[in-house]
């Protein structure tokens, strides 16, 4: 896929950027619980996880830029400070349904919700 | 949850691993023991912030599990480690797992770590005479619902022996009437069960030097003889 001016090939993560990208989303996760009616509906709209919870987290995403940059760097594979300094905003949203199509990313989350382990770490 | 669903056969989960869709089922009490050992040290390596040794025991759980993990992509392999230990995550707590030690009492010199394990495991071969491999093939709350009852039985056991001495019993000078001491259950066991304690007769308690044939009381041999 194209990001921040050169073509980025996808591939299979590594488990210890699988971590990192684990504790990453931890938190958000817990933010999110009160933002899961909002989801749901765009989920029902036809929107993949990921993007439905970009959207329904815009009024509380003060924080979230560089965790995200950091979240879609260790997904494509490059450096965040490249990214950020190469990517614009839109790019990174953009790329988003992509990202989480190609690792599966929705399915990572659901199972985090239904299981609750995430609670434990 | 009800004990026959704790004990059901056809406890599985349907994963999707790269490619392919795999039905791994439920563990049993061997490979369940170890699964919660490599869960631990992954939840405190994830807590410390520590990816290298976070990662190698989730693969070790993956691995356990019967998950392929080569050139899968971690996202799909975290998804499955959840969900894995979500079916393998214990159904029931049992009573007796509830009570806690003195966290002031010094643990033995022969103690060391999971001892607890083998303890169970030990337990059950004495009580009902398995071998170890039929008892890391329990379910595991089967496993712990055994141990409980083989604990519970145990002191059962003594309330009886001690039913047939005299030394079981309590004279109550004011109302002249003699009273059934049990011996002292743990926390986790007192109760009223619904149970009247059956008291021996006087004349069904046996007299004289009571004769422990069993070689492993304590070294009164000159009493005996």
């Amino acid at each position: 896929m194209q990001v921040g001016g050169r073509s980025v090939e996808l591939r299979p993560l590594p488990m210890e950027d699988g971590t990192r990208l684990l504790l990453l989303l931890l938190p958000y996760l817990m933010l999110v619980d009160r933002h899961l009616p909002a989801i749901r509906e765009s989920l029902e709209q036809g929107d993949r996880l990921v993007m439905a919870t970009v959207r329904a987290m815009t009024q509380d995403a003060g924080s979230m830029p560089g965790d995200i940059t950091k979240l879609v760097a260790l997904l494509l594979g490059v450096r965040p400070e490249w990214l950020a300094q190469a990517a614009t905003a839109e790019e990174i949203v953009r790329a988003l349904p992509t990202l989480d199509r190609y690792h599966r990313l929705s399915e990572l989350v659901v199972s985090l919700y239904q299981s609750g382990v995430y609670r434990r770490w | 949850m009800h004990f026959l669903d704790l004990i059901r056969d056809d406890q599985q989960v349907e994963l999707t691993i790269g490619e392919t869709t795999v039905t791994l089922p439920r563990a049993r009490l061997g490979i369940h023991l170890q699964l919660a050992r490599a869960a631990d040290r992954a939840s405190v390596a994830l807590r410390d912030g520590n990816h290298e040794e976070a990662s190698r025991h989730i693969l070790d759980y993956l691995g356990l599990a019967g998950v392929q993990t080569r050139g899968v992509d971690a996202v799909c392999l975290l998804s499955a480690f959840i969900r894995l230990q979500q079916l393998n995550q214990l159904r029931e707590v049992f009573p007796f797992m509830l009570e806690r030690g003195d966290p002031s009492e010094e643990r033995p010199p022969y103690s060391y770590d999971g001892r607890v394990f083998a303890l169970w495991i030990h337990r059950l071969a004495v009580t009902y005479g398995w071998s170890r491999e039929d008892i890391l093939g329990l379910w595991p709350e089967e496993a712990m619902a055994y141990v409980q009852e083989a604990i519970v039985y145990q002191y059962d056991e003594a309330d009886r022996e001690r039913s047939l001495s005299e030394a079981g019993y309590s004279y109550d000078k004011t109302t002249g009437a003699s009273r059934f001491v049990p011996v002292t259950r743990p926390g986790w066991m007192v109760g009223d069960d619904g149970r009247t304690p059956t008291k021996t007769p006087k004349r069904m308690v046996p007299l004289g030097v009571v004769v422990d044939i069993s070689g492993m009381g304590p070294a009164d041999e000159e009493k005996v003889h």
